[in-house]
């Protein structure tokens, strides 16, 4: 397919990409590894007329790290970089079991962890992690950096609290090394978007939960942090009454959309039923 | 007069299978576009153009990747090997095949042949990656890749064979780190 043209720029640092996108009075986009947006471009459904490419921007490019007790991950982290990256896998365990589902192993090589997230889609599995594990994004634009919750970053469908010339720099996320986890995904078929999927972690102690996290994944315009279900499951133990309430409580608190693939009542059952499965499964 | 934002060529250079290829290119140029049209490489195949298929499949730097959904751009500077690179004519001017090439031959693990180059791509990647692998891997790894006439029996035979032999020939062969490609180092320009 061709593609309808625009004018492209790779600048080498974060300055000069910010400067570009507040100078340029015309449509711009930012480009992380295209696997969003490059699909959009051919349906036109985004026709800009300037793409800003930020692969050759090294501040977005830092190795994972491990900073006051929170993994900090650089917005162009691509997903099989962070697949084979030990640390992603002793801090934040659930967002490995939520990338490993993601697409296929080629669009893993390309796409990023911070171009999910700026893309939004409500269908992103690890936005849906990263929700469910309190992950903060930090953000640059011209008046700075801000630091911002996920609540506070996912907005809408397809929509962030990004402004028209700010960036996605890192995203830190609170280290649940140890934790138990479990990412259950309901999809049409191996590469496929998730139907819905439910992500789970656990920090078990002498058989109790001490704290637990549940992220919902295309069960709302953006990825959805099961509060209610984490609370009936904290100081509990592996009982299959909790367990059953606790995925009540998430079906409950989502607002699942209707699409071709299925209606809101469908998924609202898949958020009751990957719930109990995440949960036996990281708990068993 | 042209601003610097303007939608002009930009040019990208690149090693195409082992050949270094400088040209100028509009930025909206798929590498896919642009292996096939500005290289004349047209082994590397368009399915379905949105990236559920893997017929595109290439190498950029060593690891596989939807060429239809990446800008030729964004592989400025890189490395790129296509399905061309991988037989040779040697010194007696014998075709000489990839070991993936020979099993996929073998084990009729192709029908029509449309997705074979990118089977065979990812099959590369996936080898290098980890070249012990056994049934379930390799049809969890290949899941980026569809054929839709032959059926993956004899694609996941080939690729265990090929592997064993690609294992094989790095024992004989102990300096060469990744099981080794021949390169057909054909001009491109």
């Amino acid at each position: 397919m061709y593609l309808a043209d625009f004018a492209y720029l790779a600048p080498t640092d974060l300055d000069e990409v910010i400067r570009q996108l507040r100078d340029d009075d015309r449509e711009c986009k930012v480009i992380a590894g295209g696997q969003s947006l490059i699909p959009l471009l051919k349906l036109k459904l985004a026709a800009p007329n300037l793409l800003v490419d930020l692969r050759r921007v090294p501040e977005l490019r830092r190795p994972v790290r491990v900073e006051d007790g929170d993994l900090v991950l650089s917005s162009m982290t691509c997903y099989s970089q962070l697949l084979n990256d030990p640390l992603v896998a002793e801090h934040a365990p659930l967002l490995c079991a939520a990338v490993r589902t993601v697409a296929d192993r080629q669009v893993r090589r390309l796409g990023t962890i911070g171009g999910t997230c700026a893309h939004a889609d409500p269908a992103g599995d690890a936005p849906a992690a990263l929700v469910a594990l309190n992950a903060t994004f930090i953000i640059q634009g011209p008046e700075g950096r801000r630091a911002l919750d996920a609540p506070e970053f996912f907005l809408g469908f397809m929509e962030t609290s990004l402004g028209p010339a700010e960036v996605l720099v890192e995203i830190r996320i609170p280290s649940t090394a140890g934790w138990k986890v479990s990412y259950q995904k309901a999809q049409g078929n191996a590469q496929a978007w998730a139907t819905a999927a439910v992500g789970v972690a656990v920090q078990l102690e002498a058989g109790e939960i001490k704290r637990a996290c549940v992220g919902m994944c295309n069960l709302g315009m953006t990825p959805l942090r099961a509060a209610a279900a984490q609370d009936l499951l904290i100081g509990r133990t592996y009982e299959a009454d909790v367990i059953r309430a606790a995925a009540r409580a998430a079906a409950a608190s989502s607002s699942p959309p209707s699409d071709v693939f299925a209606s809101a009542n469908y998924r609202m059952h898949l958020a009751e039923v990957l719930t109990v499965r995440a949960i036996e499964d990281a708990l068993g | 007069m042209s601003s610097p934002t303007d939608p002009v060529p930009l040019g990208v250079s690149m090693r195409v299978n082992g050949v270094y290829k400088v040209t100028n290119i509009p930025a909206s140029t798929l590498l896919v576009t642009f292996l096939r049209e500005t290289c004349g490489l047209t082994g590397t195949h368009i399915g379905c153009d949105t990236s559920n298929c893997g017929a595109c499949t290439v190498l950029v730097d060593q690891h596989a990747v939807k060429s239809c959904t990446m800008l030729a751009v964004q592989a400025d500077g890189a490395e790129i090997e296509t399905i061309e690179s991988l037989s040779a004519h040697d010194e007696e001017g014998e075709l000489r095949l990839h070991p993936l090439q020979v099993a996929f031959a073998e084990e009729h693990a192709l029908q029509c042949g449309y997705c074979t180059p990118g089977m065979i791509m990812a099959a590369l990647d996936i080898i290098r990656d980890a070249p012990e692998l056994d049934e379930q891997s390799i049809r969890r790894e290949l899941e980026g890749n569809l054929c839709r006439c032959t059926g993956y029996q004899g694609i996941v035979r080939a690729i265990r064979i090929a592997a064993d032999r690609m294992i094989g020939e790095c024992a004989e062969h102990p300096t060469s780190q990744p099981p080794p490609v021949r390169s057909g180092r054909k001009e491109v320009s």
